[in-house]
């Protein structure tokens, strides 16, 4: 995509990552505290528990005395355990208080700040939409146009989505962090608002200019379209994110070959399609291939040859029949299994396909992932008897 | 095109990514550490001191890191201090800038024509190139606001 204004979307988003550095310190201290903690003291536990093993293979004592004794070396243990859980817990909640009352400072010091930046978006927002306005709404006759100037116009198209969608994004952006910073102020962790990514403004902007939530049937309807297009089909076609993320839902191909030369162009023009076209084609192939019928194939040919191979070359003649059978029968049995594995190894292999398909193709519509962090507070008390009874 | 960046005082943008980069590095090191007290912890010949290094070691690291935050805040303080002195210049900025774009949107509005010619093409990348580089200019004082650590 021709990204023609200096603020990218790449560094959009790194810029958006407020308290990025504290949240990925939050996220190891409360993993490490969550996980390693408990571990630590279950270290010193079993230590307690083998070093009073090793002594019992010494020292020569009743069973009953062992008997106690191992009671209470059990009861030491598990007390360490749950002090590990307890002191985890106690740990976690004191991180969680310790980062609220940094970020209410941070969000005390940067309000005006935050503030400031909305107006400032609010002001540059209009502009831009009212010319991504007209444009979509207009007609364009492309249909006798060589195709230097219909890339061009397209071209074009996206400069002004761009610079529509930047601002789209700001003001998403400006949003939630006013909401954040509210939600620091009164104590809470966080606003519960999604945060905001190309993904959901692309969701918008689909829904702004065709009223629709999935754009598969406006681009299928687009194929056929012959002469005149709107500003908004136009953009629609280019645009690599918009394209993808109409299509994300279905892994069909498109048939292309009826589609008039317009159409054509722009989207032989749009890397997104091309990409779209060759992730959702090995998903397809993969799907279409039956790799039961391969193994079959290849227990049929080794049914020939072995009976070809008994038939002509084995020297005892009386068991040849015998043989025959049996070796056949060993055939079949191994394609039944061969096929049986190679099937669940094919689902296996598709569903990760899948998965990495979809992956990808959120990837390319703006969806950015975002890491969840153990908010809620916990408690003590529960943690100190689930430790000891290792609940 | 005059460079905007110039008329606001803040700080450099090697100072800023020098500082996060130090406090990345830490973090880093302390999820290594972090990461392999399972292991120490797992293994049957780990003995109390072996765990109680471990132990130090991890608080060792958490006080580090709580060092560093102290260290953001009181940058965060000191960009605070340095925008506001910095509000006079970035209002007559913006204000600049804001009845530029208004212009040449009114201007871009204009020459937007449903003409797939030549021209009409010519002159609507032309005066979009004038819009970018006046939203570029916006863009890089809006980014002067966006909160960043």
């Amino acid at each position: 995509m021709d990204e023609t204004n200096s603020l990218s979307e790449k560094e959009l988003l790194q810029q958006s990552e407020v308290l990025k550095e504290f949240e990925k310190e939050l996220m190891v201290q409360l993993d490490g505290l969550a996980t390693n903690l408990p571990e630590l003291y279950q270290g010193y536990a079993n230590l307690v528990r083998e070093t009073f093993t090793a002594a019992f293979d010494f020292i020569s004592v009743s069973s009953d005395k062992s008997k106690k004794i191992g009671l209470a070396v059990e009861v030491l243990a598990r007390g360490i355990e749950a002090y590990g859980a307890f002191k985890a817990a106690r740990e976690h909640n004191k991180r969680l208080d310790k980062y609220l009352k940094i970020k209410q400072e941070y969000a005390s010091l940067n309000k005006s700040k935050i503030n400031r930046l909305k107006r400032e978006i609010e002001r540059k927002l209009p502009g831009s939409e009212r010319l991504f306005d007209k444009f979509t709404s207009m007609n364009f006759d492309l249909s006798d146009k060589p195709k230097d100037l219909i890339i061009r116009q397209a071209n074009l198209s996206l400069r002004y989505l761009t610079l529509y969608r930047t601002n789209l994004f700001l003001l998403a952006l400006s949003e939630y962090l006013t909401k954040e910073f509210e939600a620091w102020s009164y104590g809470n962790q966080t606003s519960g608002v999604q945060k905001p990514d190309y993904y959901s403004v692309n969701a918008h902007l689909l829904d702004e200019l065709y009223g629709v939530e999935d754009g598969f049937e406006t681009i299928e309807a687009l194929c056929d379209q012959q002469g005149r297009f709107t500003g908004a089909d136009i953009i629609l076609l280019s645009d690599p994110q918009l394209c993808i993320y109409s299509l994300q839902n279905v892994l069909c191909e498109i048939d292309m070959s009826a589609a008039s030369p317009v159409v054509r162009t722009l989207i032989s023009n749009n890397p997104g399609f091309k990409h779209y076209t060759r992730v959702t084609k090995d998903v397809r192939d993969h799907i279409k291939d039956n790799p039961g019928a391969k193994v079959w194939l290849a227990c049929i040919i080794g049914a020939i040859i072995t009976t070809l191979f008994i038939i002509f070359y084995f020297p005892a003649e009386g068991y040849k029949w015998w043989v025959l059978g049996i070796a056949l029968a060993a055939i079949l049995r191994i394609g039944i299994k061969n096929s049986k594995n190679a099937k669940i190894k094919h689902i296996i292999d598709g569903e990760q396909k899948t998965d990495e398909t979809d992956a990808s193709i959120l990837q390319l519509c703006g969806y950015v992932e975002v890491k969840e962090i153990d908010y809620e507070r916990k408690n003590t008390t529960s943690a100190l008897i689930k430790g000891f009874f290792n609940m | 095109m005059e460079d905007n960046n110039n008329y606001y005082p803040a700080e450099t943008n090697s100072d800023a990514s020098l500082t996060v980069q130090e406090f990345s590095a830490i973090v880093h090191r302390a999820d290594n550490i972090v990461n392999n007290v399972a292991g120490i912890v797992n293994n049957v010949t780990s003995t109390v001191v072996e765990l109680r290094q471990v132990s130090a070691q991890v608080e060792l690291e958490c006080a580090k890191l709580d060092q560093a935050i102290d260290a953001l805040m009181i940058k965060a303080q000191r960009d605070i201090r340095i925008y506001e002195q910095s509000i006079p210049t970035l209002d007559k900025q913006f204000e600049r800038l804001h009845d530029r774009m208004d212009k040449l949107m009114d201007k871009a509005m204009d020459l937007l024509t449903e003409d797939v010619s030549e021209n009409g093409i010519a002159k609507q990348e032309a005066i979009m190139r004038l819009v970018e580089v006046t939203n570029d200019s916006l863009n890089s004082l809006i980014q002067k606001l966006i909160p960043n650590y």
